[in-house]
């Protein structure tokens, strides 16, 4: 099976199980939600005299972090709970063609959960979300990216241990460090109105962190899955 | 000389932690080698390997 | 490594432990900014130096381990990784008890000391792996990936820090100074020789544990099997 024929048809697969089912992205937008609330609750910005500038990144971006990880946690239980891992290694084509398929699909599911989360903490924390829209997807685009890359290759590795839930974010989130602080960086100076030019850069060292690792796993995960 | 206190605990703490890991890899080490002796006594005869 | 070898490293480490901690204590002059306090650089940073060391151990063998698939690599692996724990924790113990004096706080997220507390969660994680894996053959290749990934990803760790945060004591400049003293140069190079060598004993003692380890636990598989 040629390569990107086996990506399009592993990511459609995920897309298309995920559409009858809608568990991951139900669960991964409640989530978000919910932790939406609890700040709301833990910050209360008018007494505080904060504006949502001042912390307003930071929990977006625990927001995306967290509902990303339940994300790729969910997009390989799948396959374990119905037995499919097996399936998956022994796919007739290159396992990167896998790989690649998996970090599309996770990268489609963490943003679907993105364009509902930012319009609602609009309406939570009370920021003109349309002003900065445009260099706000950017960043969470690319970040997201980044971190799917990362988290398809490190929720395959945990996926086949015995504690998988605790595993993922015990490995993804000291390693996805880069990838927070350049996207909680990028999107501090995209909500204060800074433009493009001043945060730019980390956009672009965020791509590369995904390319890296896209990379990395590309060529890593035929040794994770093997049985 | 200020501070003798931090310098003190600060060396003090390096000795613990390498002194805590040498500890920690001779019950180890002693642990395997009671493994090692009991599994020669379950053999025939003779020692393996 | 043999027995003899071991036995001479030693002793050479122990020497140069003593020579080098005679040389803080008694040989460099005082620091004239820090005081006393910043004698705990000397065995700061080549505790810094040496985790780095390990963490590089821990990618080259985990790379040798999936070409090759010898569980030598992995023992050597696994036993590196657990000797750069033990040195990041000493440089997340020292690093705190040298800011209190100095900078007036325990901790200050700025970039090499929050460098260090990522890499000791990766490689901690690392460690965590291989408990939980469901056999060894299993618990090798995950860590071995988990192992190089978490190698690539420290360059990149540690250029967001300093992105992100800034300040770190220039050690290498005395007050108006061109760089350190030579003779606080010297000692600084004694101890990151000792704690190289020590690294080194270490780690060959480590390796020599798991290898028994190894032997045992392939003894013990074929003495369950009837008739073996």
């Amino acid at each position: 099976m040629r390569a990107h024929s086996a990506t399009l048809t592993i990511c459609g697969k995920d897309l298309r199980q995920e559409l009858r089912t809608r568990e991951s992205f139900t669960s991964a937008f409640f989530f978000s939600l919910l932790i939406q609330i609890v700040f709301s609750f833990s910050f209360d910005f008018q007494s505080l005299g904060l504006g949502f500038e001042d912390v307003g990144a930071g929990i977006l971006w625990i927001t995306l972090t967290f509902s990303a990880i339940l994300s790729l946690q969910n997009s390989f239980l799948i396959e374990r709970e119905k037995n499919c891992l097996a399936g998956l290694a022994l796919c007739p084509c290159d396992p990167s063609a896998v790989f690649l398929g998996k970090f599309l699909a996770n990268s489609l599911f963490v943003l679907a959960v993105q364009v509902l989360i930012l319009p609602i903490s609009s309406l939570f924390f009370g920021y003109d979300l349309l002003r900065v829209l445009p260099g706000l997807c950017l960043v969470v685009t690319v970040n997201a990216v980044g971190f799917s890359a990362l988290g398809t290759l490190f929720a395959a590795i945990s996926v086949r241990t015995r504690r998988s839930e605790l595993l993922l974010p015990l490995l993804l989130l000291p390693a996805a460090t880069p990838v927070v602080i350049w996207g909680v960086k990028a999107t501090r100076l995209c909500l204060a109105g800074r433009p493009l030019d001043s945060y730019g850069y980390l956009v672009a060292l965020s791509a590369c962190f995904g390319v890296i690792f896209t990379v990395a796993g590309v060529l890593l995960f035929d040794y994770v899955m093997e049985e | 000389m200020k501070n003798l206190n931090y310098l003190f605990w600060a060396y003090t703490l390096i000795w613990i932690v390498l002194a805590g890991y040498l500890f920690s890899l001779s019950i180890r080490l002693r642990a395997i080698s009671s493994q090692i002796r009991r599994l020669k006594s379950r053999l025939p005869g003779g020692s393996e390997g | 490594m043999h027995r003899g070898l071991e036995l001479a490293l030693f002793f050479l480490v122990a020497a140069l432990m003593i020579l080098s901690l005679y040389c803080v204590f008694q040989v460099v002059p005082n620091e004239v900014t820090m005081g006393a306090v910043q004698r705990i650089f000397y065995f700061h940073v080549p505790s810094a130096w040496v985790a780095f060391l390990a963490f590089f151990v821990v990618f080259v063998s985990s790379m040798l381990y999936l070409a090759t698939r010898r569980l030598l690599w992995d023992v050597v692996a696994n036993a590196a990784a657990e000797l750069g724990v033990l040195f990041c924790g000493i440089v997340l113990f020292t690093g705190p008890i040298w800011a209190r004096p100095v900078w007036g706080t325990w901790w200050t997220w700025e970039a090499r000391l929050t460098t260090t507390l990522v890499l000791e969660m990766v490689f901690l994680a690392y460690l965590v792996l291989r408990t939980q894996a469901e056999n060894r053959a299993q618990a090798a290749r995950l860590s071995a990936v988990v192992g190089i990934v978490g190698f690539l990803d420290v360059p990149i760790i540690y250029y967001s820090v300093q992105i992100w945060r800034g300040h770190h004591p220039i050690v290498f400049k005395s007050s108006g100074g061109q760089g350190l003293e030579p003779i606080m140069l010297k000692t600084f190079m004694l101890c990151m020789t000792t704690f190289t060598l020590l690294f080194l004993l270490l780690l060959a003692m480590r390796i020599r544990l798991g290898l028994l380890q190894e032997w045992v636990a392939e003894l013990k598989e074929q003495d369950s099997i009837p008739g073996a």
